[in-house]
Formats: C-alpha cells, structure tokens, sequence
C-alpha cells in the first residue's frame, strides 16, 4: 500500500509554497493516487470557499465611532507625559502590596513590548527580571549558554513574601550577570546574586523573587553592581557594556519587600516613593547609555530537565515542583495564571488596567520591554529578544 | 512584490508615521481609510458578527493610534494592524469564554457574500450554501487556526507575512494553515 501525502504538504502545493523538489514529489504522486487527490480537491475547495467569502464593507457609521475614539484617546494622554514615553496614567488606585517584577499572563501569554525609545540617560530604572531561582543548580552556566543560542531564557512565576505571584524571567544580560556573580561567589565573595536566595528567602519572608533582580533605582543598582561585579570590573565598564545591549527606558520605582538577603547580594531592592516615580515619569526619557545595569540573575535550574508532560498539538507543558509551566511563545509562564487571577495578586483594579495591558501586549508583542502603570507606580519589566519558536 | 514595490511602500509608510509623530492628525486618517475595510472584515471572520466586528475594529484602531508613535517599522504597518485586530478579536473571543457569538438571525450572512456572477439561481443557491458551510466551519475552526486560514485565503497574505503578523515560524504558519483547511474539508465533507 502505497503512503499518502501529509495534509501539510498538500495545503503548501495549494499555495505554491514548496520546494521544486516538493513539487515534483506532489505532482508525481497525484497521478497515481487517487486518494490523495479527492484530499487536494478537498483543501482546494475549502481554500476557494474562504477565498470567495465576499468583503464586506464597513457600516458607515463605523469611522465616525472609531473617529470619536481616537479623538477621546488623544484626550487622555495627560500633557505631562510625552507620548513617546508610553502610556498615559491610569486610573489605579495605588497598589499597596510590594509588586516586583510584573508580568501578567494574559490569557496565558506573556507579551513583550516597549514604550519608545528613550532619548535622555538620566534615570534609568529597570525593572529586571529574574528567573525563578529556587533550584540550585550549579550547571546553569551551560545551560544559559546552550540558552541563548537556542532558546529565550525562561519565565516562571514564584510567589513573593506577601504572596503575590510574579513572573519572571531571564535576560541576556541577567545570564552575564549571574555568571559574573557566579565567579565572584566561587572565588568567596559574600556578595552574592539571587541565586538560591529566593528558596532560602522565601520560607524566611525575607525576600522574594521578585527581588531577586527586579526593580530597582540607579543608586541601587550602583551599589548592587559594586557589590556584586566581580573584582576588576567597575561599574562604568558594566554600564557601558550593558547600555550597548540595550536602551533604557525610564520608569518608576517599585516598592519592594523588606529587607532580605538578596539586597546585599548585588539585588536591588528598595522602595522609592511616590514622588521619586512621579519625578522619574515626568522627567523626558533618556538618552541609551547611561543605564547602570542592575541585573542580577537567578538561573533556572532544572526547569529544563523537567519532565514534559503533554506535547504535540497541545502547548507543551513542563512540572517542577507540583506546578505546571506551559510554553507560550518564547516563554515559559505558570498555567492557569489568567489575567483575572493575576489582576487579584496584583492588586490590579478595574477593567481599565486590564484593558489597558491587554492594549499593550496586544501591540507589541514582539518587543523587548513592557513598562506598566499600576496605580501610582509604574513597573518595567524587561525581556531577552524573543526568537519565535515552531509549534 | 516587487523590491521597487515594497520599497515605494516603505517609503510611504515612513511617510505617514513621520507626519503623525509631527502631530498631522490627516496621517492616522490615511492609515485608517487604508486598512479599514481590512481591519472589519478580518473581525467580523474571526468573531462571527457584525456588533463584535465593529468593537474590535474601533478597538484596533484605538490601540494603532495610541501606539503609531512607537511604531519601529520592522514589519510593514498592514502586518502591524493586522496584528493588532487579531489580538483584539482573540481577547474578544477569550472573554467570551472561547464561544463565538452567533447571530441569532443569520439572513445577513451568505447573500451578502456571494457575487450574482452571473449564475443561474440553482449555482446561487448552491453557492449559498456552500458559503454558510464554509463561514459555520471556519467560525467553528480554533482560532489560530481560523486567523491562519483567514489570513491566507482571505486576506492573501504570503506565508511570510503571516508568519509576521502572528509572530510565529513559517514552519507553524504552515501547519496552522493545513489544519485548519483540513478541519474545514472534514466538517464540509459530502458539500465540497
């Protein structure tokens, strides 16, 4: 019995999308088989059948509603804030749990985009993300190389002292600096980066991920990075080797949890009031460059080996420690962490916020950085470059 | 395309957002008498009504105006709006717990999208019905499998660009689109 053709590869002869090789092989089996070609009619007609759905045209109503919108949008973007630097303020109400990092999965997916580019250097507060940590592992090293050729880092969510979750996830620059922090810890310096901290933090409440590495001011991170670069790297080497990765956006800082062991550990972790957030979202974006970097990574260890429990059609899904992570896009995110129940840990209010992420994600997808406004604060979460991934 | 084509469009493109970030309120209008109808009837395919269409179509061009500043130029705009009326359909359809929400009266549906072409009223009828099959299977399609489809058979997308307004690999374009036409050819199966 003779084998037939993959749908895959029938639906790809429709659209002339083959090799010449794959045609050759398409068309010298369509004429001996009959099967096969009762399929090819098959997709054919389905594919005429969508082709000749007629366009329909707009109700005329339609672009006076969308005018009207637009104008209101226009509106809402409060004088003060450029619109290159991102969104305007919204209508939260002032998020009183300690926040870090923030990455909502919306609908299970978690999106990447920037707020512009900044145009002046002067504050430059990164939300860092880091990855969930709490599983030594010493080979991280490895695996973070053999990463960042093949794969985005990955995203998990954790759960802080104050149990909202966040969701992490490792950049380029925080697997430098893990690295880095990595050797300074071999050669027996005491400041360390969030590795391991957040397992040990966690049960002690001292810290949470979400410091492990998140948001933090310059002067924080300065001194994190003093502490934690290795000996003979000095911070203005640092900067300008992470400024030329990446541009900094400004933004406000994030309160973060008491005091833990990670903020000595090169982990920037501090609060900052309203009014330093305020200042720093009224101030113009700043120029690339003089971002001080304040990474600080956390390896993910032992997510890759873990088990894959459903694959094929169906997302691929990984369990470490009872939780289960599905792959969404680039990055791993925790399933069943909707946009609802992440609203609620967050302490995100009204549909205004979720619309409003919703809006952003929805845009940019595909870019680096995602900084949001969560009441009176704004949160910038940082993100490696995305490499799209085959299903 | 052409390189001289997609270069000139480029070249537009650069155009209209330059003259909208220098505050010309005329650009967005350009952009939105460009990609209106596009914009509309991708929603109304991918939610399966007119009221939910024109949501999700002032929705999109809400966000594509909030957003055209930042705008890098690294896809063409048409993917970029494309993009984005997919997302606004797809959080549509997640709120509506996944269910797309069917006309109760459906006489608006084939009439209005199938030409006279000059057919006898059996091949109309015929065709009629046949366009139903295919709106009630494609509506009946999981979604990134229907946006896939839609974007190709309807839209006419290449591949390529497919792959960039869903951000995903070409290998995946290609699959999403077999197997929705091949959920599409087994649920119509006996009418095609």
């Amino acid at each position: 019995m003779s084998r037939h053709l993959v749908v895959k590869l029938l639906s790809s002869y429709i659209d002339q999308e083959v090799t010449p090789a794959q045609l050759r092989l398409v068309e010298g089996h369509l004429g001996g088989c009959a099967e096969c070609r009762r399929t090819l009619a098959g997709l054919q007609a389905v594919s005429a059948g969508v082709r000749r759905l007629e366009a329909v045209a707009p109700p005329p109503a339609l672009s006076a509603a969308v005018e009207r919108r637009v104008r209101m949008a226009s509106l809402e973007e409060p004088k003060r804030f450029r619109l290159e630097d991102g969104l305007g303020r919204w209508a939260g109400q002032p998020v009183l749990a300690p926040v870090f990092a923030i990455i909502l999965a919306l609908g299970a997916m978690v999106y990447l985009f920037a707020f512009g580019v900044s145009k002046s250097g002067r504050h430059t507060t990164r939300l860092v993300v880091a990855a969930a940590p709490d599983r030594g592992d010493s080979s991280a090293g490895s695996r973070q190389e053999r990463r960042s050729g093949v794969e985005s880092p990955l995203a998990m969510t954790e759960t802080d002292s104050v149990g909202n979750r966040v969701e992490i996830q490792e950049t380029e620059e925080l697997k430098t600096k893990r690295v880095e922090a990595e050797q300074s810890k071999a050669s027996g310096s005491k400041s360390r980066p969030a590795r391991g901290a957040p397992e040990d933090a966690r049960p002690s409440g001292a810290g949470t991920v979400g410091t492990a590495g998140t948001i933090a001011t310059d002067a924080t991170i300065a001194a994190a990075t003093e502490k934690s670069s290795p000996a003979g790297e000095n911070p203005t080497a640092r900067r300008e080797r992470m400024a030329s990765k990446r541009e900094v956006i400004p933004s406000a800082l994030e309160k973060v949890a008491p005091a833990s062991p990670l903020s000595a550990g090169g982990v920037s972790a501090s609060s900052t009031p309203l009014e330093e957030g305020t200042k720093v979202a009224e101030q113009e974006s700043t120029t690339v460059g003089t971002s001080s970097a304040n990474d600080t990574a956390v390896p993910l260890a032992g997510f890759e080996d873990a088990p894959v429990v459903v694959e094929g059609d169906a997302p691929t899904v990984r369990e470490l420690g009872g939780r289960r992570f599905v792959k969404r896009g680039d990055l791993w995110i925790e399933a069943g962490l909707g946009v609802e129940a992440a609203s609620e840990v967050l302490d995100l209010r009204g549909d205004r916020d979720l619309a409003r992420l919703d809006e952003a994600i929805s845009v940019f997808r595909d870019l680096e950085r995602v900084r949001l406004r969560i009441g009176d604060r704004v949160v910038e979460v940082i993100f490696p470059e995305p490499s799209p991934r085959d299903k | 395309m052409a390189v001289s084509a997609a270069a000139s469009l480029r070249t537009q493109e650069a155009s209209l957002l330059e003259r909208h970030r220098q505050g010309d309120a005329l650009a967005f209008r350009e952009l939105y008498q460009q990609f209106e109808a596009m914009v509309y009837n991708l929603a109304l395919r991918m939610s399966g009504n007119p009221a939910d269409a024109e949501d999700i179509t002032q929705e999109t061009f809400v966000r594509a105006f909030r957003h055209l500043k930042k705008f890098k130029g690294r896809s063409s705009l048409k993917t970029w709006v494309f993009r984005i009326a997919l997302n606004c359909s797809n959080t549509r359809l997640r709120r509506r717990g996944r269910r797309l929400a069917h006309r109760v009266d459906d006489s608006e549906s084939a009439l209005d999208h199938v030409e006279d072409e000059g057919r006898s009223p059996e091949e109309r009828a015929v065709a009629i019905d046949l366009c139903a099959a295919v709106r009630v299977g494609l509506d009946r399609l999981p979604a990134h499998y229907r946006e896939a489809v839609l974007l190709r058979d309807f839209e006419e997308l290449d591949y390529s660009e497919i792959a960039e307004v869903l951000g995903v690999r070409m290998g995946t374009v290609r699959s999403r689109i077999a197997r929705g036409r091949e959920q599409l050819r087994k649920a119509l199966e006996g009418r095609v």
